[in-house]
C-alpha cells in the first residue's frame, strides 16, 4: 500500500516537473509571438502612413507613392492637434510617435502624433520601456515651391 | 485489503485519468487559439497590404477556419476567427464583406475611394463560394460596366429579369438588380432558394443615387428600405452594397467612410487657403474655397446619415466650378499653380 503511494507519489512529481518545464517554454514561445506581434504592428502602421491620403503627394509631385506633401503634411499637423482628431487618428497609430524629418538640403522635422500610454505620461523618456524603431526613407515635396526634398518617416512604437 | 486495493486504484486512475484529459484539453484549446491567432496575424497584414494598394485583387488560400465579420448600428466592427474569441477590431478601415467567409478562397479586391480627391481605400472581400447574381437587360450600361469591373475571381453570373434560376448549393447568394426592373421579378427571385437559410439568400436594387436592401423571407424577398449614396463616378458605394452582408454592415461602413471624408476634406480645405495664400496673386483666383463649402455639408452628415444631402454634396464636387473643374483648371496652370488635390 505505502509502496504503491509512493510510486503515484513520485509518478506525479515526474509529471509536474514535465508541466512546469513544458510551461516554461511555453511562455518564452509566447513572449517570442508577442515579440513579432508588436513588429508586424509597427511595420503595419508604417505601411498605412506611408500611404496615407492625408499625407500622400498630389499628381504634381510626379511621384505620388512614397512621397509626401508638404503642405498636406503642415495642415495634417493643425488637423491632428484637435482632441477629436486624435481620438480618431489614435485608432490607426495606437500608442506611438510618428515624425517626419528632411534630411537633404537642410534638416527640418515635423511631429506628427505622439501618444504614450498613460502610466508613461510626463515621465522621462528613460523610464519608458524601448520602443520599435522603424524608419522609412520618404520623397517631399513642397507644392508652392514645386521642389522636392528627401526625408525620413519614423515611426516609433511604444511596446 | 484486497477490496481496498480496488477502490485506491478506481480512485487512483480516475485521478490520473481526469488530470490527462484537462491536459489534453487545455492544449487543445492553446493550440485553437494559436492558430486562431497566427491566422488574425496573417489576415491583419493581408487586409493592410490590400488596404495600401488601391485596384488589386488578391486571391488567398487559408485554413478552412470560418471568418467572421462585424460592422454594427453602434459603428463597432472587426473580424474574428472561428468564435474562439480571438478577433482584431477594425474601426479605421471600410471594409465590405459577408457576414461569414468559411474559406478556403478568400478573395480581396480594393479600390480607391475619392470624392474627387482620394479618401481611402475601400476593402471588399468575399468567398469564392459565395454565388452574386447580377440581373439586368442587355444595353444597361452601368450594370455592364459593374459586370465587367468585378474581379473574375468572384463566383459571378448575370442574367436577365425573369430567367429561372436553380440552387448550386453555395452557402450565400446575393441578388444584384438593376434599375429598370419590375418588382415582381425581384419579389419572386428567391423562389429557388426557399430551403435556405432567409438570411443567407439577399438582394439589393441599385439606381443612380440610391440602393434599396431587400431581405428573404420564406419563398419572397421583402424590400428593406433605401439608402442614399454619394455620387463616386468609381462606383464604389455600389460595389460596397454588392460585398456587404446587409443594411447595417453597408450602412456601418458608409458612416465610417463619410467620417473619414470629412477629415480629409477639412485637412484640403487647410491646405487650399494655405497654397492660396503663398502661391502669388496670379494663382489665387484658381481656389474657390469649395472645399471649404464641403466641409460644412459633409461634417453633420458625417455625425448622423439622415442629415446628408447627397444632391448638394454632389453638386459642389462635380458641377461646373465644383472642386473637381476647380483642380482641373490648376491642371492646367500647373506650371504656376499648386494643385488643390
Amino acid at each position: 500500500m505505502t509502496e504503491s503511494i509512493a510510486i503515484l507519489f513520485i509518478f506525479f512529481l515526474l509529471v509536474l516537473f514535465g508541466l512546469i518545464f513544458y510551461s516554461r517554454i511555453q511562455t518564452a514561445t509566447l513572449e517570442r509571438e508577442q515579440e513579432e506581434d508588436k513588429t508586424i504592428k509597427a511595420i503595419q502602421i508604417a505601411q498605412k502612413v506611408s500611404y496615407f491620403p492625408e499625407l500622400q503627394c498630389t499628381t504634381q509631385a510626379e511621384l505620388p507613392s512614397g512621397c509626401i506633401d508638404i503642405k498636406k503634411l503642415e495642415s495634417f499637423q493643425e488637423i491632428i492637434a484637435q482632441e477629436q482628431n486624435k481620438l480618431y487618428y489614435f485608432q490607426v497609430f495606437e500608442y506611438s510617435q510618428v515624425h517626419i524629418e528632411q534630411v537633404y538640403p537642410e534638416n527640418k522635422t515635423w511631429e506628427i502624433y505622439d501618444l504614450r500610454k498613460p502610466e508613461y505620461i510626463g515621465k522621462p523618456l528613460t523610464f519608458i520601456p524601448p520602443k520599435l524603431f522603424i524608419p522609412v526613407p520618404v520623397a517631399l515635396h513642397d507644392p508652392v515651391e514645386n521642389i522636392m526634398t528627401f526625408g525620413v518617416l519614423h515611426i516609433n512604437v511604444y511596446i | 485489503m484486497e477490496q481496498f486495493n480496488w477502490i485506491f486504484v478506481l480512485v487512483a486512475g480516475t485521478i490520473i485519468l481526469i488530470f490527462f484529459i484537462t491536459i489534453v484539453q487545455k492544449q487543445r484549446m492553446i493550440s485553437q487559439t494559436k492558430l486562431a491567432a497566427s491566422i488574425r496575424t496573417d489576415i491583419s497584414a493581408i487586409l493592410t497590404g490590400a488596404g495600401v494598394a488601391p485596384d488589386t485583387t488578391n486571391i488567398l488560400t487559408m485554413p478552412k477556419t470560418p471568418i467572421s465579420f462585424t460592422c454594427d448600428e453602434e459603428g463597432y466592427s472587426d473580424f474574428e476567427i472561428a468564435k474562439t474569441g480571438v478577433n482584431k477590431k477594425t474601426p479605421f478601415d471600410a471594409i465590405f464583406a459577408p457576414d461569414l467567409v468559411k474559406g478556403p478562397t478568400l478573395i480581396t479586391w480594393s479600390k480607391e475611394f475619392k470624392m474627387p480627391f482620394k479618401v481611402m481605400n475601400f476593402l471588399y472581400l468575399t468567398d469564392a463560394q459565395i454565388r452574386y447574381i447580377l440581373v439586368f437587360n442587355p444595353g444597361n450600361q452601368l450594370a455592364e460596366q459593374i459586370e465587367a469591373e468585378l474581379p473574375d475571381e468572384i463566383n459571378k453570373e448575370a442574367i436577365i429579369p425573369g430567367s429561372n434560376v436553380i440552387d448550386k448549393n453555395n452557402y450565400k447568394v446575393k441578388f444584384i438588380f438593376f434599375e429598370p426592373v419590375d418588382t415582381t421579378i425581384i419579389t419572386q427571385a428567391a423562389s429557388s432558394f426557399r430551403t435556405m437559410s432567409d438570411k443567407d439568400v439577399t438582394a439589393i436594387k441599385i439606381s443612380q443615387n440610391s440602393i434599396e436592401f431587400y431581405k428573404k423571407t420564406g419563398s419572397y424577398f421583402t424590400p428593406q428600405g433605401a439608402i442614399p449614396v454619394p455620387k463616386d463616378e468609381e462606383n464604389t458605394f455600389i460595389y460596397g452594397a454588392i460585398f456587404s452582408e446587409d443594411q447595417t454592415f453597408f450602412e456601418c461602413n458608409l458612416k465610417k467612410s463619410l467620417k473619414r471624408l470629412a477629415v480629409v476634406s477639412k485637412l484640403f480645405a487647410y491646405r487650399e487657403s494655405e497654397i492660396k495664400s503663398l502661391a502669388g496673386s496670379g494663382c489665387a483666383l484658381y481656389y474657390y474655397g469649395k472645399i471649404e463649402e464641403l466641409v460644412l455639408a459633409i461634417e453633420p452628415c458625417s455625425q448622423d446619415l439622415n442629415l446628408c444631402n447627397f444632391p448638394q454634396i454632389n453638386s459642389i464636387v462635380y458641377d461646373p466650378f465644383g472642386i473637381k473643374y476647380n483642380h482641373d483648371i490648376t491642371l492646367v496652370a500647373q506650371s504656376q499653380c499648386p494643385q488643390i488635390y
